[in-house]
């Protein structure tokens, strides 16, 4: 049967590797028809008809073909064995051949492994646990660093940053007006697309609901090379001011509110703001910029085309050929054009062209190696683990081995024997971590999601069981060959002999083990002074005064809808209502509102000057977030009023213009001089208005926990409408009790209103700590494992020695030793392997912890607080490992311990 | 090959549950693989899912003992173009079949007198 002539997928290619498990004869038979099998149920999985998941279609294959190798190998074999008896049975005996030598030694491995269940089951639990954990992270790994982003050649896609030098930011946002520039006159772009954020309310059918998009320029789409999966893309003269308003849909908006129909196209939505019109849909497998759902022309009116304000995000796609470096090089000898010719707006600013690839993948980079690094680690010391009770099986057999030498087995044969044995159980471990991996994928892909982006395309492929596997052969090989390399000889004279008189089973052997444990200990050390410095710097962490008080706070995000609240005061005082409402509630002691709350993330902020003090040259005017707030702001975040007054609902829009600064602003700028009554002119609404400093409110910590205070300017709401804010809400008892209430409120004002996000200012506090919580959690997760499974190897090592050492012992005890003696010695033994571990993985762990870098906070990567605390808990683990067997040899029978053998 | 009506019918008894799904899934038509496993899939509601080693390993045992036999129809070229192989039970694989039907009938009666059953739904 020919296969029709089709692109091969990665995952037929994977499905035609499996098949080759099969024995020739049946996979001559049926193999074809199973391998159109499979790519009929793959269609429909892809296609949508079959209710199964890609990940549950892998599942249930892979099941479906670890049952069945086995078994069609096993009727072969059977069928030949029967075939073999049936004939003559006086022909001469021939050498089997190889192949079927090869499924005799299956055979052995197997029965040899049905008769000790107990070290089978210990080396494939101990694997699996091992290879699942380094499978899941490199299948996280493989889906964020290492697959290309889905997008046309995503290797030519940079974005495009300006880069402003005094104080550096080096990846600012982009100003339209520059980004035309570049745009004319690049000559290493193909084509540049700029965006920026957008959201819209829909209403109507299933209610209001507020979605987040981006106002895209229509070149984008081209840049991406993502064309569209319904409709057409934006054209160029939707970017002019006035026009109609068109949407485009990303899939997951199309199905969940427009059931997938594709007569949306066409379609006119009513928003709260006005219409628009639907134009397009985007297939489902594009990866938005962030996570918007819809796209809006980005529109080039007179606002964006001022040199005033940077806002934007550019991506451009290189012409072919172009480097990183020279695209960057030519970039920034643009801004030089642009910093000459436009020097009011320029000055002091250049560009930074990044590949979108380390753009998306950022940070994340290095938490992914860190972990990478641990489940190496951990990898490592299993291996060490199950190559010590290969050691002290391979000990065991010296005498089967020999007695098969005597019989005439070749050495070839007994390694090959040994390493089927190893293999067997590596490649069950292997299996078993596998389905391991993909249930720590999911619970990965759930917990992370926030700290690592491209999480949503982690999917098993190829590469990804090429490593499980990889895992598995490589540690079956090594298993098999520890022996040979540790001294352990097949030596018939010495392993025919009976037990007792045997020369003792090789120094050499004992060696290998305490190194595997002194290894082990090292290992984990490291991995437990890493996790142990996370710990530390979380807590830290969470010592720091955020410059505001958290505890019973509410906090609700709304954003007003311009044709029903149009810029102006119908905005302060809607949601002056609301907080009047919201304060007559019961449970509730205060309510105060803000336009960003701090560590909510990006703020607006800008220059301004002091009228008292000389001009700053342009580029190195000052500059401070700015917020909007009401009076009731500080008082319900409880940040202290250091002097002045608070503002006042007297501050609106017909009072002269005031603001409130921060300690910090004051500080920079007026030094110890009394800042209350100073003038500033603030680059925002109004520039050419002068505002008055009526009071300095302490420092809060926006940017983070672990940044520093910034400059702030409050301005009184009243006198600056803004149609977006969040309300604070301080109250008596839990704050989530409120939520209901604060909910009802809102809709009896409107009920077309969504509120964007309604959490407890607790949460998300903790959210802020969560890019370090993430790979705290994962790094105590895996020293657990790791200080479990040294235990587990010291524990082994010493139950052997001991038991080896029976008779000596015996022999003292009947000399005169106490128990005491037997226990000081056993122990001591173990406890000096402990210190030789601790010694090297100290020094290790100087090295390794650097990786953690600016993770850590409040802690240096050589804490001696941490280094001593997990050193004296590995100490008291090793201990109690080595007391187990210990007491064991205080009770050996001197009487019986000499009559043995 | 052994001689499949040598034996018995009861020697085949009691067939694997995807064994018999298979035969029930051929006892009203010839199908080829991927037709028998959405057949199954179908009539079990999803319960039974059968991946290629398992369909493919039983009708090569079924195939061997003579209860399914390849066929030499093919359907029209129009509905398939692409060459795949159909199976139909033989007359030995019916009486196998509704060997086992009955065997399987009559665990549910004794379950039924034993009232795990609540009561006989007509068929």
């Amino acid at each position: 049967m020919s296969p029709p002539i089709l692109p091969r997928s990665p995952a037929e290619r994977l499905y035609r590797a499996l098949l080759r498990a099969y024995p020739a004869a049946f996979r001559r038979e049926y193999g074809p028809d199973m391998l159109q099998l499979f790519r009929d149920r793959h269609r429909d999985v892809w296609e949508g008809r079959s209710s199964h998941s890609r990940t549950a279609l892998w599942l249930s294959v892979l099941c479906d073909w670890s049952l069945t190798v086995p078994r069609e190998h096993w009727a072969t074999l059977r069928s030949r064995h029967a075939a073999a008896r049936s004939l003559e049975s006086n022909l001469p005996q021939r050498e089997p051949e190889s192949m079927l030598a090869t499924l005799q030694d299956l055979k052995y491995a197997l029965r040899t492994w049905r008769k000790n269940p107990g070290f089978a089951f210990v080396v494939v639990l101990t694997l699996a646990i091992a290879i699942g954990a380094n499978t899941a992270i490199f299948s996280v790994l493989n889906a964020v660093l290492l697959r290309p982003l889905p997008y046309r050649d995503p290797g030519r896609l940079m974005m495009v940053w300006e880069h402003k030098r005094m104080p550096e930011a080096r990846t600012n946002f982009v100003n339209p007006a520059n980004y035309l520039d570049w745009k004319k006159r690049s000559r290493v772009f193909q084509d540049l697309g700029i965006y920026t954020w957008a959201s819209a309310t829909l209403i109507g059918g299933a209610g209001p609901e507020e979605v987040t998009g981006k106002a895209v320029s229509p070149d984008l789409f081209t840049v991406l090379g993502v064309p569209p999966l319904l409709g057409r893309g934006f054209l160029p003269e939707e970017s002019e001011p006035g026009r109609p308003t068109v949407f485009i849909l990303s899939h997951r908006l199309w199905t969940r509110r427009f059931g997938g129909d594709s007569s949306v196209i066409g379609k006119v939505l009513e928003l709260a703001t006005g219409r628009a019109t639907v134009v397009g849909v985007i297939p489902r497998d594009f990866r938005p910029l962030e996570t918007e759902e819809y796209w809006e022309p980005f529109t080039f009116g007179p606002n964006a085309l001022a040199r005033r304000g940077r806002y934007a995000f550019v991506i451009g796609r290189l012409h072919p050929g172009v480097s990183v470096a020279s695209a960057h090089a030519s970039m920034v000898a643009l801004g030089r054009e642009l910093e000459r010719e436009y020097p009011d707006f320029n000055t002091g600013w250049s560009i930074n062209a990044i590949p979108l690839t380390e753009q998306v993948v950022g940070r994340a980079r290095s938490v992914l190696l860190l972990l990478s690094g641990a489940v190496v680690l951990v990898f490592l010391i299993a291996c060490a683990n199950i190559g010590n009770l290969f050691l002290g099986r391979a000990i065991g057999r010296q005498e089967e081995f020999s007695v098969r030498t005597a019989l005439g087995a070749s050495a070839l044969r007994l390694a090959r024997q040994r390493l089927v044995e190893s293999l067997v159980l590596s490649l069950v471990g292997g299996t078993l971590g596998l389905s391991l991996a993909l249930l720590g994928v999911r619970a990965l892909v759930a917990t992370g999601l926030d700290q690592i982006p491209r999480l949503t395309e982690v999917r098993v492929d190829f590469w990804v069981l090429g490593f499980n596997f990889g895992a598995a052969i490589v540690a079956g090989l090594l298993f098999a060959a520890l022996p040979g390399f540790s001294g352990i000889r097949t030596n018939i004279a010495n392993g025919l002999r009976p037990q007792g008189n045997r020369s003792t089973a090789g120094r050499g052997t004992h060696r290998a083990r305490s190194m595997l444990v002194v290894a082990q200990v090292a290992l984990s050390l490291i991995l437990l002074v890493g996790a142990g410095l996370m710990i530390r710097s979380i807590r830290s962490l969470s010592g720091v005064d955020p410059g505001f008080d958290s505890d019973h706070v509410l906090t609700l995000r709304l954003t007003l809808p311009s044709p029903q609240y149009p810029r102006g005061p119908a905005q302060p005082r809607f949601f002056d209502q609301l907080a009047d409402r919201l304060r007559a509630l019961p449970g509730v002691r205060s309510v105060g509102m803000v336009s960003f709350l701090p560590l909510a993330g990006i703020a607006p902020s800008t220059s301004f000057s002091a009228a008292s003090l000389p001009v700053a040259r342009p580029g190195e005017k000052p500059a401070a977030e700015i917020r909007d707030v009401d009076p009731g702001y500080f008082q319900t975040l409880r940040i202290p009023l250091l002097r002045g007054r608070s503002l006042t609902p007297e501050d609106g829009p017909n009072s002269p213009g005031v603001v409130v600064v921060s300690r910090t602003l004051a500080r920079a700028i007026w030094g110890m001089a009394d800042p209350i009554g100073e003038r500033i002119q603030v680059d925002w609404e109004n520039p050419d208005s002068l505002v008055q400093v009526v009071g300095v409110v302490g420092d809060v910590l926006n940017g983070g926990l672990d940044g520093s205070a910034r400059a702030m300017i409050y301005y009184a709401h009243r006198q600056m409408p803004f149609d977006l804010m969040t309300l604070v809400v301080r109250s008596k008892g839990e704050p989530e009790a409120l939520i209901g209430s604060v909910r009802a409120q809102v809709a009896a004002m409107d009920k077309n209103l969504p509120i964007h996000s309604l959490v407890p200012m607790r949460e998300l506090l903790t959210a802020s700590m969560s890019g370090r919580r993430y790979p705290m959690f994962l790094l105590s997760l895996l020293s657990t494992v790791a200080l479990i499974l040294a235990a587990v190897g010291i524990y082994g090592v010493l139950g052997y020695l001991v038991t080896q050492r029976t008779k000596e012992i015996g022999l003292r005890v009947a000399l005169g030793a106490s128990g005491i003696d037997v226990l000081r010695s056993v122990v001591g033994r173990g406890l000096g392997l402990v210190l030789l571990g601790l010694a090297l993985g100290i020094g290790g762990a100087l090295v390794a912890t650097r990786a953690l870098g600016n993770l850590l906070y409040g802690v240096t990567s050589a804490d001696p607080m941490t280094f001593l605390g997990v050193s004296a808990l590995l100490m008291l683990v090793a201990a109690i490992a080595s007391y187990l067997p210990a007491r064991r040899a205080t009770r050996v029978d001197p009487m019986v311990a000499l009559r043995s053998d | 090959m052994t001689k499949a009506s040598a034996f018995s019918v009861q020697a085949f008894l009691p067939l694997s549950p995807q064994v018999f799904y298979i035969m029930l899934a051929l006892a009203d038509d010839e199908r080829h693989g991927y037709a028998i496993l959405l057949e199954v899939e179908q009539v079990t509601q999803g319960a039974v899912r059968l991946g290629p080693g398992t369909l493919y390993g039983s009708l090569k045992r079924l195939l061997h003992r003579g209860l399914v036999v390849e066929s030499d129809r093919r359907p029209d070229e129009a509905l398939d173009d692409e060459r795949r192989r159909y199976y139909r039970l033989t007359e030995l694989g019916r009486r196998v079949l509704s060997a086992e039907s009955v065997r399987l009938a009559g665990q549910v009666e004794l379950a039924r007198r034993k009232r795990i059953l609540p009561r006989a739904r007509p068929a």
